[in-house]
């Protein structure tokens, strides 16, 4: 029981606190310079220029809360709560896959409730990481089994994976595969089991990719988006021209022109391609320098979590925010397919930013709590 | 067991992070890569897209005749166009193809066929339709049918002087004449607007803007006076009909500073229509003659062989023809038999080419060139236009003996129309040359001139003296060809030439010419007119004599030129009776007969001076005492106004000068308004203004 209590008093990674502050920051002031002209020419905004910027500044507010509200979750709670979480995940699926889902581009992917737009596949992703968290600390000496090690993850990811088929959100199905595959190789899952995963996955990415024409474009695209620069490449070249119009420097915080209607969903999965004309090379380099920063100490709070399940929990948060930054930034800069991935704690969207938040607030505690096991650890070694 | 455990994940923990940093540090490169290896071109590439350069298009210039009247103006029109894409979505295909091909007069399976072409954004069915129709259209309200800003090159008078005015592609540029000639002034500099923009098209805040205003066209005025040349075009068009040539030409011009004041080639067309889609032929239309088209002169040339000779000294007292001329074993012989022996006056007038040949001969071939060149003949004459051909004039040490005769009996050489004209001018004025002219002076938008061009003399001919000379054996052609012109005396050239055509003789068939000029002692206006292809008779020469003179005589009153009161025939008439007749009618009674007449008032004639049925001299005045009374004050004459509603401009024009009022014509087309009214009293020599108005027919 002391012990415990003496858990509790140990300090937060306070650079993992401030570097996400950080990012908010960046991410909010480049939401307002990349919406502004498109919101204020919009009647879907009713031409407020300030429209996206005030949604976010309040997603950002709500997120904070929720920060706050886990940093002092003890996150062991979440062990029982995995399934609850899973129960809300699936019944948040399914229901935007009903007239209450608001249908955009061919794909419905938002849900509103209490006037906010939630997409449930960012609840899902959490619900994955929870699951898989206490699956492998469950099975932590079977792991090297195929029916205790690798099936249970499996077997919760394929009903999600159906589910977001059916919005369809390939992109989050391409992320969650990733994430699980990751989490059970960190929970060390036997090598070959690992392999055999990988091919099928390659393999069943290669049906998904050319089961529809359009998914075929966009991968030749992707390999040139000059290639058909009206269509297919164009939202990729207006990236390109972002990023090449901004040089070493960039234009200045808001004198870009790529967003004046030029880079569709400049706010959102593109603004990687705003801030590089913005803030040039430097502004981009900067952010994904605060983005290794964070993942550095994110893998270091999973290293010192005071048990297996803080070690899962850390890891699939933070290889869920390491494979968002290296998707997002690979599709800007031409480097992968085009998908819509959005980029944590910067791009435009309050439910993605909450959710963001809420696992950093759960990173936090398990710092909290990891640390003070550290410390008494290297304490007890000086003593011995 | 626990313990390997937690090994395997600390190990496989930093082989992720190491994964996730690589990964991220490529991406790092890779945004280098674009930003700084790639960075220019994208930026350039990026640029091109933002900046949107339009171009703003400058007004052409209008072609106007010397008083400002215009003959070629660019008006908007709509271009109608059709979007497949909302034609399919609106599923009315169909009923476009139907209604358009009706208003337009087009082929319904070939706008069906347009309408249905979805692989196509926009496709323009027809350019610069007229405004009926296109308010027709409009009514319409067909979904996927919409309009384009366009311009028109309008032409108000329809094929008036077609081949001097000249025609325009569908885009403005000028093709023949004076559009082509002048294009570039008349085209005027499109402007530029540069701006970046967003890509809906809107301003871009605190975006870069540059604009260029584009400069419109000038005016080109031309030394062409609408009057004259309907005169001129009626009566070429007369002969064309009466006679039946393959083409007749007409010039007017001043004598004395080689102004054109009319320039028509029969048959013309439509400028507004050209018919674009048959090259050759809108290619023969559109030539003027006069001035792109060499032909051997004949025997009209022989004038000027008379006039060189005389001028150099070596002209005979007496020439004896015998039918033929041989030099060097070639032959110039007189068609019609041997004139026998004739003075130089006598072989001019005989069109004795043995007469010319022999001219020629004696003066040998410098002085003969000295002279022909003098003319201007071989080389091009300068005239402001898009055509001038410098005909055909072998050179002069290439030439024998032979070759001069037959030159100088107008056969071996080749010349344009307008060199001929403008080498009469110089006979008729006192032998100086001058460059014909076409175009007055240029004018902006607001009809100021800004440029000028002053009559350009090359040379002297022949001298003054023998100017005078050659004058009198003009004039002895006027008389004995009866060239009349009432109150005008008039000196004449005549003359015919074998036709050739692709390069080989037409049988029975000539080219004649015929010139006058008038007054014949203080010469101002020289008409020439050629009937090319007309039927060779006897009497070919003087084939186009009467439309020269009708056309010489309106030309003449057109121009102001006051009669020669001494010069009025001594013809007369019976008066006849017009008491009892109204004012106008008692007038135009007198005025069909020859008699002028004067009168006190207005309503019916009370009594007339001379009476009934005396015999007086033609033009003279009969004075009618009128019914009402005018008040007028003492030592003026009074004339009534006549009522010049409906008229066009040369009836107007004709109408006033009859009545002995100063015609002041505003505007163009057909009578409006007249100040001051039809019927008012007013002194003799007082000004008439007549307001025209032009009515736009629909220009297809």
């Amino acid at each position: 029981m002391q012990k415990k209590s003496i858990l509790q008093k140990g300090s937060i990674d306070y650079s993992i606190l401030i570097v996400t502050l950080i990012l908010i920051a960046y991410g909010v002031i480049m939401v307002f310079s990349a919406s502004y002209y498109m919101a204020q020419s919009s009647a879907e905004y009713d031409y407020d220029g300030l429209a996206l910027f005030k949604k976010q500044l309040i997603g950002a507010a709500i997120g904070l809360v929720a920060m706050i509200f886990f940093m002092f979750f003890d996150y062991k709670k979440l062990f029982k709560l995995r399934y609850i979480l899973l129960a809300v995940a699936g019944i948040f699926l399914i229901a935007v896959l009903t007239s209450a889902g608001t249908n955009l581009n061919g794909s419905s992917r938002w849900i509103r409730v209490f006037g906010i737009s939630i997409q449930p596949a960012e609840i899902a992703k959490f619900a994955l990481i929870v699951f898989i968290a206490a699956s492998v600390y469950i099975n932590r000496n079977r792991m090297n089994t195929l029916r205790h090690g690798i099936l249970p993850p499996l077997l919760v990811l394929a009903p999600i994976c159906i589910l977001l088929y059916f919005q369809p959100n390939y992109s989050a199905i391409l992320i969650l595969c990733a994430l699980t595959f990751i989490m059970i190789f960190v929970g060390g899952a036997k090598g070959w089991h690992l392999a055999a995963i990988g091919g099928i996955g390659a393999v069943g990415l290669f049906v998904l990719m050319f089961q529809k024409g359009y998914r075929v474009a966009r991968v030749t695209s992707f390999m040139d988006p000059w290639q058909d620069p009206t269509g297919d490449g164009y939202q990729v070249i207006q990236a390109l021209y972002g990023i090449g119009s901004g040089g070493l420097f960039g234009q200045g915080i808001g004198n870009g022109t790529q967003k004046l209607s030029w880079l569709p969903y400049g706010e959102s999965d593109f603004i990687f391609s705003i801030i590089a004309e913005e803030l040039g090379l430097v502004g981009a380099v900067l952010l994904l320098a605060l983005f290794i920063f964070l993942i550095y100490r994110g893998i270091k709070v999973a290293a010192t979590a005071p048990d297996l399940f803080g070690t899962m929990l850390a890891t699939g948060i933070i290889t869920l925010i390491g494979l968002q930054v290296i998707v997002n930034v690979g599709v800007v800069t031409a480097s992968l397919p085009p998908t819509g991935v959005s980029l944590p704690f910067i791009s435009y969207g309050s439910s993605s930013l909450i959710i963001f938040m809420s696992m950093i607030g759960i990173l936090l505690n398990i710092s909290k709590q990891g640390r003070r096991i550290m410390m008494a650890g290297s304490a007890a070694r000086r003593k011995a | 067991m626990a313990n390997s455990h937690v090994l395997i994940t600390r190990k496989r923990l930093l082989v992720l992070l190491l994964i996730l940093i690589i990964l991220i540090i490529l991406l790092m490169t890779r945004v280098g890569y674009w930003s700084l290896w790639r960075g220019e071109d994208l930026k350039a590439q990026a640029e091109s897209q933002w900046v949107k350069d339009i171009e703003v298009s400058a007004k052409r210039g209008s072609i106007m005749d010397r008083n400002q009247q215009i003959l070629a103006q660019s008006a908007a029109a709509d271009t109608v166009v059709l979007l497949p894409e909302k034609i399919e979505k609106a599923q009315n295909a169909n009923e476009i193809a139907d209604q358009l091909s009706q208003i337009l007069g087009l082929d319904r399976n070939d706008i069906y066929e347009k309408a249905t072409n979805t692989d196509k954004k926009e496709i323009w069915l027809k350019r610069q339709i007229s405004t009926e129709q296109s308010e027709q259209i409009e009514a319409l309200g067909l979904e996927g049918v919409a309009f384009r800003d366009d311009v028109k090159r309008f032409y108000p008078n329809k094929d008036f002087a077609a081949q001097v005015i000249g025609y325009t592609t569908l885009d403005g540029e000028g093709q023949t004449g004076i559009e082509r000639r002048y294009n570039t002034t008349l085209a005027g500099r499109a402007g530029r607007q540069v701006a970046e923009t967003a890509k809906d098209g809107s301003g871009v805040p605190n975006g870069q803007e540059m604009m260029i205003q584009p400069q419109d066209g000038l005016n080109v005025v031309l030394t062409i006076d609408e009057i004259t040349q309907s005169f001129l075009e009626s009566a070429c068009k007369e002969l064309y009909e009466s006679q039946a040539p393959e083409s007749v030409q007409g010039l007017v011009m001043d004598v004395t500073n080689g102004e054109i004041l009319a320039m028509a080639n029969i048959p013309e067309f439509d400028l507004n229509s050209p018919p674009r889609e048959d090259a050759e032929a809108l290619s023969a239309l559109s030539t003027n003659v006069i001035t792109a088209t060499a032909y051997e002169p004949g025997n009209i040339f022989g004038i000027f062989t008379a006039a060189a000779a005389i001028d150099s000294g070596s002209a005979a007292g007496e020439y004896s023809c015998t039918g033929s001329f041989a030099t060097d074993g070639d032959v110039v012989s007189c068609l019609n038999g041997a004139h026998g022996t004739q003075t130089l006056t006598d072989a001019v007038l005989d069109h004795c080419s043995v007469g010319a040949a022999m001219q020629a001969n004696a003066m040998g071939r410098d002085v003969f060139y000295q002279y022909v060149k003098g003319f201007g003949f071989g080389s091009e004459t300068g005239i402001d236009f898009s055509s001038d051909t410098a005909g055909s004039l072998a050179e002069k040490r290439y030439i024998r003996n032979a070759d001069v005769a037959a030159m100088g009996a107008g056969e071996g050489l080749e010349i344009s129309q307008i060199q001929l004209a403008s080498a009469a001018c110089a006979l008729i004025n006192g032998g100086t040359l001058y460059t014909p002219k076409l175009v007055l002076g240029l004018s902006d938008a607001e009809g100021n001139m800004v440029e000028s061009y002053e009559p350009e003399v090359r040379g002297q001919s022949v001298t003054a003296e023998t100017s005078a000379q050659v004058r009198t054996i003009m004039e002895a052609r006027a008389k004995e060809d009866g060239i009349s012109l009432t109150g005008y005396s008039a000196g004449a050239i005549s003359g015919s030439a074998v036709q050739h055509k692709d390069g080989a003789v037409v049988a029975d068939k000539a080219v004649a010419t015929y010139i006058a000029y008038a007054p014949a002692d203080d010469p101002k206006y020289m008409v020439m007119i050629t009937a090319t292809g007309v039927t060779a008779t006897d009497s070919v020469e003087s084939v186009c004599a009467p439309y020269v003179q009708n056309t010489l005589l309106g030309t003449l009153k057109n121009g102001n030129i006051m009669p020669d009161e001494t010069l009025q025939p001594e013809e007369t008439v019976t008066v006849p009776n017009v008491v009892g007749m109204e004012l106008q009618e008692a007038r135009d009674a007198l005025a069909d007969i020859g008699l002028q007449s004067s009168y006190d008032g207005s309503g019916s004639v009370v009594s007339q001076f001379p009476t009934a049925a005396t015999e007086v001299h033609k033009n003279s005045t009969v004075a009618l005492t009128m019914e009402t009374k005018a008040i007028q004050p003492e030592g003026t004459e009074m004339v009534t106004v006549p009522d010049f509603t409906g008229m066009d401009m040369t009836q107007a024009k004709n109408t006033a000068i009859a009545s002995g009022l100063v015609f002041v014509a505003r505007g163009n087309g057909v009578v409006q308004e007249q100040s001051p009214a039809a019927g008012t009293q007013v002194s003799r020599g007082s000004s008439i203004v007549v307001d025209f108005k032009l009515q736009i027919a629909a220009a297809q």
